[in-house]
């Protein structure tokens, strides 16, 4: 089936079977930083945002999608950039696998949310799993990138 | 996951025909559970074009679109503060953020999943569910049949009146199932207790129910007897999340936890 995405603003047509899943799809299109983990929507490193929402892409069928904005981690360059400079001062990188998710949900977050607490941070990131960090830093850069008006 | 056929029907009434063609043809709500569940589909049928996912609101009833994502729900501001704000409490620990963007309240219901708490919440609250041919239905009944539902779910009606409420959900974390959830209203001077994720589907204690709502005086030995009733009359189990006796254990505490909040909450 054809179906007529809008991927980081471009339109992309693409043939897709009528079970396959947005993640496959944008990783045949080779946007590979969109990553595979759990593959049933739990840890969160599949995350793009359709329409500006973020979304589990490994549990959204493509053929729902037609005519749609999807954003993944390119469509955010300049922000990701600057989340990353962050990330980097407070030594909150260390595999990378779910930066690409977790900037894409921090910055819908600051689309959705003024001036967030921790808490509200935190629960708002709940369902991004990073398995190195164990948090804090990431919670600290991310707190700095909202106060950050460069 | 194999879908042989992906359909926009022109009408409701086109939608309920093809459900009916064939017990492989299935209703997409949300579709985050779809993968976990179902392996092979023959016709997906999508209502998307056909039921929105509105919330509207009136003097007496918030009529919410079955295809209305729980994020919607949980930030609206008019069901934060309806009963305690019960309902947003039940979703806001839902998975995360980006799930409750996808996951519908119409998916929900319809899914009976006996570990939701937002079915806990919505029976404590008292909705009523509008059917394309059954028309309206109370949840309470819907969730007491035993039948495979086989009609379309249009909308689900909250009552909007004078109450208070209590929400409670024991989980090992924020991204697991509820090893139990209890949802308390007090709502026209009525008490409703539902327990659910016990770990059968969200039930309302109904001796329990009638015990306290005739009750003269409220004091410490009658909510002890109320909560004891309600461990009595639902059935527990054990499953690897908790075992039928820590279960029971908990719901008696928070049963009467519960009461207390919401009767304080309402003086």
């Amino acid at each position: 089936m054809l179906v007529n995405l809008i991927v980081n603003g471009q339109p992309r047509s693409i043939e897709v079977a009528k079970g396959e899943f947005l993640l496959d799809t944008l990783r045949h299109l080779d946007y590979l930083s969109v990553r595979r983990g759990c593959d049933s929507s739990s840890c969160g490193v599949c995350t793009v945002l359709v329409n500006g929402k973020p979304t589990p892409s490994c549990s959204l069928l493509t053929v729902r999608l037609d005519q749609q904005e999807i954003t993944t981690v390119e469509g955010i360059a300049k922000e990701a950039e600057k989340l990353a400079t962050h990330f980097g001062h407070e030594g909150a990188d260390q595999c990378g696998y779910c930066n690409p998710s977790m900037a894409l949900t921090v910055y819908a977050m600051k689309k959705e949310l003024k001036k967030p607490t921790l808490e509200q941070i935190k629960a708002y990131l709940v369902g991004n799993l990073c398995r190195c960090t164990g948090y804090q830093a990431q919670h600290i850069a991310i707190l700095h990138y909202l106060e950050d008006q460069s | 996951m194999d879908v042989l056929h992906y359909v926009l029907p022109n009408s409701l009434a086109e939608a309920y025909q093809l459900l009916h063609e064939d017990l492989n043809n299935h209703v997409i709500g949300g579709g985050v559970w779809m993968k976990n569940t179902l392996k092979s589909i023959n016709t997906l049928i999508e209502l998307k074009h056909l039921i929105g996912e509105k919330i509207e609101v009136t003097h007496e009833v918030i009529k919410i679109d079955a295809n209305c994502p729980l994020r919607q729900l949980e930030i609206h501001p008019v069901i934060k503060d309806l009963y305690d704000g019960i309902i947003s409490q039940s979703i806001e620990k839902i998975m995360g953020v980006s799930i409750r963007n996808v996951a519908t309240i119409g998916g929900t219901v319809v899914g009976k999943y006996a570990f939701s708490d937002l079915l806990a919440a919505l029976l404590a609250v008292d909705v009523t569910l509008v059917f394309f041919k059954q028309g309206r239905m109370e949840l309470s009944k819907y969730l007491e049949s035993h039948e495979k539902n086989r009609d379309i779910l249009i909308s689900i009606e909250i009552p909007i009146k004078k109450g208070t409420g209590y929400f409670h959900k024991v989980s090992t974390t924020h991204l697991d199932f509820a090893i139990l959830n209890l949802a308390i209203t007090q709502i026209d001077h009525q008490f409703r207790i539902v327990i659910g994720a016990r770990p059968g589907i969200a039930s309302c204690a109904n001796q329990a129910m009638e015990l306290i709502n005739h009750a003269k005086e409220i004091d410490d030995t009658l909510i002890n007897e109320v909560a004891e009733c309600c461990v009595k009359e639902l059935s527990f189990g054990s499953n690897f999340r908790g075992s039928e006796e820590y279960r029971m254990t908990l719901a008696k505490v928070y049963v009467a936890r519960g009461l207390w909040e919401v009767i304080h909450h309402a003086s």
